[in-house]
């Protein structure tokens, strides 16, 4: 018997059908993926499993969970059997310390002071997170927030986990942990998962069963090689597979002996996949160190930005960036990497002037316009509709140039909402336009593609390039490696407050072992500097 | 992390005490051995942060409420500076606004020793017992608040980066304030629909809530407080009988030399007793690892 169960289920929420005829089974003990572009109704359709998160609006068919009716599950039994985790890791916290969050649940549901406490023991052992029990949620890092929302969940011993892109937020070595423990908990405890999720390459991995979304209907679902086999074909699909399968799929098409063989989604069986065929495979020698130097474009331009010796702590004990030298040309595209910690953010908002070094020197040239864009749009956002917020100090209509700028970013259907209902992605679009408005000579975004799904993720770099080629200089941070080796022309590893290297992509990535993109972990053997899909495809004349 | 525990009601009720004597007990000898004491206890659990800032705010204070008192009470016989009028200040004014403020600097150093020993999350137990949503609403407070100016903070940041260009004047100010405001309220409020979903996602309001945390009343907790009860009960048996309190009008009726050494005195000294004791056999376990671990 199955544990879910949606039948033709179909959700108008006026004056849009979200949801159309979904008819869907799910085990027990099953990992499921749900993909998808914004607004395919994969949130809503995880919402409908939660009776307390049901939307409003108008419903054909049902949903069951062991053969009962969601809205018919008593509030202890919604509560406990079924957990929902959201995206934002900080704004579903309710409480101040970790161990009152996760006895949160247990007090709600009257459990006795002796069992809150067994349950808790039982979970932060298996969490491992004793040592921060007693701290404030405010101090903990995004994924430290996040496997407290997860643990604050499972002690109510759930059967049914509904996750809601539950990583977007966090960096890829969190999101790669919070994964992981969600393989456990479906591995070792047979709970049954149902995920919506972006980091498609860190996922694919680890579930049984996928479903691809569009406009409210399934397209696809079945097993993860089924499903895989089918999306390649499909003009939108094929963006949300795994680097690796994609590899697959192109070296299937050339090798015959591969093509009847399961499709690879991971980077191990991708290797396999290269061992068989490892005959027909040119493998490249290890290139040169190209320093930037050498033939770099910018390097003739203007200096429009530069620093030496800078210094920023908040405190003595801990200083955020040490004795950093730099200089910005006009027209570069920028991205800085690094972990958590590692001051990406400081290191931006210093080159932009919203915080002031504490000691060192920065130099920008005179009159020079720099727009800053936090990681949380929101920020930017205080008037009640879009177009409002589109309006310099002094306008009454929109000006030519920057209806120019709409049209470009295509959001003139978002004109008259308001900025809190848009997508994530929309509202970062429309935070980049309002900077765009000002006609700043270099943009700098924190972590622009949080959250964007993999075709937004393409179409905004697009945007990006097309503004560069008209002059703009860019600089982003990232934790998209993938999104830094396609896009950028220059990429900066911060590391222990200092920069560690600046190089072209190409270079750091084919340096780094495992920081590195996917697709350079798959072919490191054979081409070292291969670090994306299109000098894959070059040298293997695929 | 502290080895000695009192059952917070215990805490709480010897803390009321002192409060309140502090401010009963007006007779010099009584309130210099408090504030000995008080300052003592606080010497051993370690000052907390922004002591020394608060002590000065309160001696400000103090200094304040001692001039105006003198300024606008006119009772007393001893008069010392004509003012207008009929009016005199009197030497029994400044000395009663002497005493008044002085009490306010105990109940300071009462509450900021109460801070040490209590958490608020001991403070909410005994308060979530009677008004569970209560106690809710403000340990969400405790998260939002300093959440809340942190991003206020951040959003004050941008606004000045943003509008630099602009001229800067009164109007202008206002206005770049009310936008940030705006900003930050509607973030939050967006924000908050989450943690209420969030909330009733995880049984908010399914059934009666309870806690995580619990405290045992232990035989030492029955010791202190019967202690506490009987010495206070002769203190105040000393205020009726004997003279703790003091008059100031209209003339003072205290002098140095009359030493209160009575049972109640006796008493009242005993009542300060018992929480330095604890504390200091405390403070001498953690002296004893300290220098072990020193000369190791």
């Amino acid at each position: 018997m199955s544990l879910v169960k949606f039948e033709n289920f179909s959700f108008i929420s006026p004056p849009k059908e979200i949801l159309h005829d979904i008819n869907l089974e799910i085990e027990e003990g099953d990992f499921v993926l749900f993909c998808g572009p914004s607004g395919s109704g994969k949130t809503t359709l995880l919402s409908h499993l939660k009776k307390e998160l049901i939307p409003v609006g108008k419903v054909k068919g049902k949903v069951t969970f062991n053969s009962i009716n969601i809205k018919d599950l008593d509030d202890n039994q919604s509560a406990t059997d079924i957990g929902f985790l959201f995206q934002n890791p900080d704004n579903q916290l309710v409480t101040d310390t970790v161990i009152q969050e996760i006895a949160f649940p247990l007090e709600n549901i009257g459990m006795p002071t002796e069992d809150i406490r067994n349950r808790i023991a039982e979970m932060t052992a298996f969490f491992g997170i004793e040592n921060i029990l007693y701290k404030n949620v405010n101090e903990l890092s995004g994924g430290q927030k996040q496997l407290v929302n997860l643990c604050s969940l499972l002690v109510l011993k759930p059967k049914l986990l509904l996750l809601d892109e539950p990583t977007s937020q966090l960096d890829p070595i969190a999101s790669y942990d919070f994964l992981t423990i969600l393989r456990r908990l479906n591995e070792e405890f047979s709970i049954t998962i149902m995920i919506n999720e972006h980091s498609i390459d860190n996922i694919f991995p680890f579930v049984d069963k996928v479903v691809f979304l569009k406009d409210g209907s399934i397209k696809y679902f079945d097993d993860t090689q089924t499903t895989v086999k089918n999306a390649i074909k499909d003009d939108l699909f094929k963006f949300y597979l795994p680097d690796v399968s994609k590899v697959n799929f192109l070296l299937s098409e050339k090798y015959p002996e591969i093509k009847d063989d399961e499709i690879a989604v991971s980077i191990r069986e991708g290797r396999k996949v290269l061992n068989k065929i490892e005959n027909n495979l040119k493998v490249f020698p290890k290139k040169e160190k190209v320093l930037l130097t050498d033939n770099y474009p910018f390097f003739n331009n203007e200096t429009i930005i530069s620093s030496s010796g800078l210094y920023f702590a908040y405190a003595k004990e801990h200083i955020i960036l040490k004795d950093i030298d730099f200089s910005l040309k006009q027209g570069e595209f920028i991205g800085i990497i690094g972990g958590n910690g590692a001051g990406k953010t400081t290191f931006i908002q210093l080159l932009s002037g919203l915080l002031k070094p504490i000691k060192g020197k920065i130099s920008r040239k005179n009159d020079i316009k720099i727009a800053y864009l936090y990681q949380n749009p929101i920020i930017h956002f205080s008037k009640e509709k879009v177009v409002d917020e589109l309006l310099l100090d002094d306008e009454k209509e929109l000006s030519e140039d920057t209806k120019e700028l709409i049209k470009f970013f295509n959001i003139e259907y978002l004109l008259n909402q308001n900025p809190y209902d848009c997508s994530g992605g929309e509202q970062q679009k429309i935070a980049i336009i309002k900077a765009m408005i000002k006609k700043p000579d270099v943009l700098i975004l924190d972590e622009p593609t949080k959250g964007f799904d993999p075709v937004s993720k393409y179409n905004f770099a697009k945007e990006l390039q097309n503004l560069q080629s008209n002059g703009l200089t860019i600089i982003i941070t990232s934790h998209d490696l993938s999104f830094v080796a396609n896009y950028c022309y220059r990429c900066i590893m911060l590391f222990d407050g200092g920069i560690q290297v600046d190089n072209y992509p190409k270079e750091i990535f084919s340096e780094n072992n495992f920081y590195t993109t996917f697709i350079n972990r798959l072919v490191k053997d054979y081409i070292p500097d291969g670090i994306i899909l299109k000098d894959i495809k070059e040298k293997w004349d695929l | 992390m502290r080895i000695t525990k009192l059952h917070p009601i215990t805490y709480i009720l010897y803390y009321v005490i002192l409060t309140v004597f502090a401010f009963l007990f007006t007779n010099p000898y009584y309130s210099l051995s408090l504030g000995i004491f008080i300052i003592i206890l606080i010497k051993i659990q370690g000052i907390p942060k922004g002591f020394k800032v608060a002590v000065k705010g309160f001696m400000i204070m103090g200094i304040s409420i001692t001039i105006i008192n003198s300024l606008i009470s006119y009772k007393g016989d001893t008069k010392l500076l004509h003012l207008f009028g009929n009016n005199f200040m009197t030497f029994e004014a400044i000395m009663y606004g002497i005493v008044v403020a002085f009490s306010l600097i105990l109940m300071f150093l009462v509450f900021s020793s109460f801070n040490q020993v209590v958490s608020y999350q001991e403070l909410l137990y005994i308060f979530s017992k009677k008004f569970p949503v209560v106690s809710l609403i403000m340990i969400m407070a405790l998260r939002f608040v300093p959440m809340l100016s942190t991003r206020l903070e951040e959003i004050i940041k941008l606004q000045s980066f943003e509008n630099k260009h602009l001229k800067k004047g009164f109007v202008n100010k206002i206005k770049g304030l009310a936008n940030s405001l705006v900003t930050m309220i509607s973030w939050a409020l967006e924000e908050s629909m989450i943690t209420a979903k969030s909330m009733k996602s995880r049984g908010y309001k399914t059934a009666k809530r309870t806690s995580y945390l619990s405290y045992k009343i232990n035989r030492i907790d029955i010791i202190f407080i019967s202690f506490t009860i009987m010495s206070s009960i002769l203190s105040i048996l000393g205020l009726i009988y004997g003279n703790a309190r003091i008059e100031f009008y209209p003339r003072i009726g205290f002098s140095f030399s009359q030493f209160p050494l009575d049972i109640y005195y006796c008493s009242f000294l005993l009542l300060l007793l018992p929480l330095i004791y604890l504390e200091s056999k405390e403070e001498m376990v953690w002296h004893k690892i300290a220098t072990k671990n020193h000369n190791s």
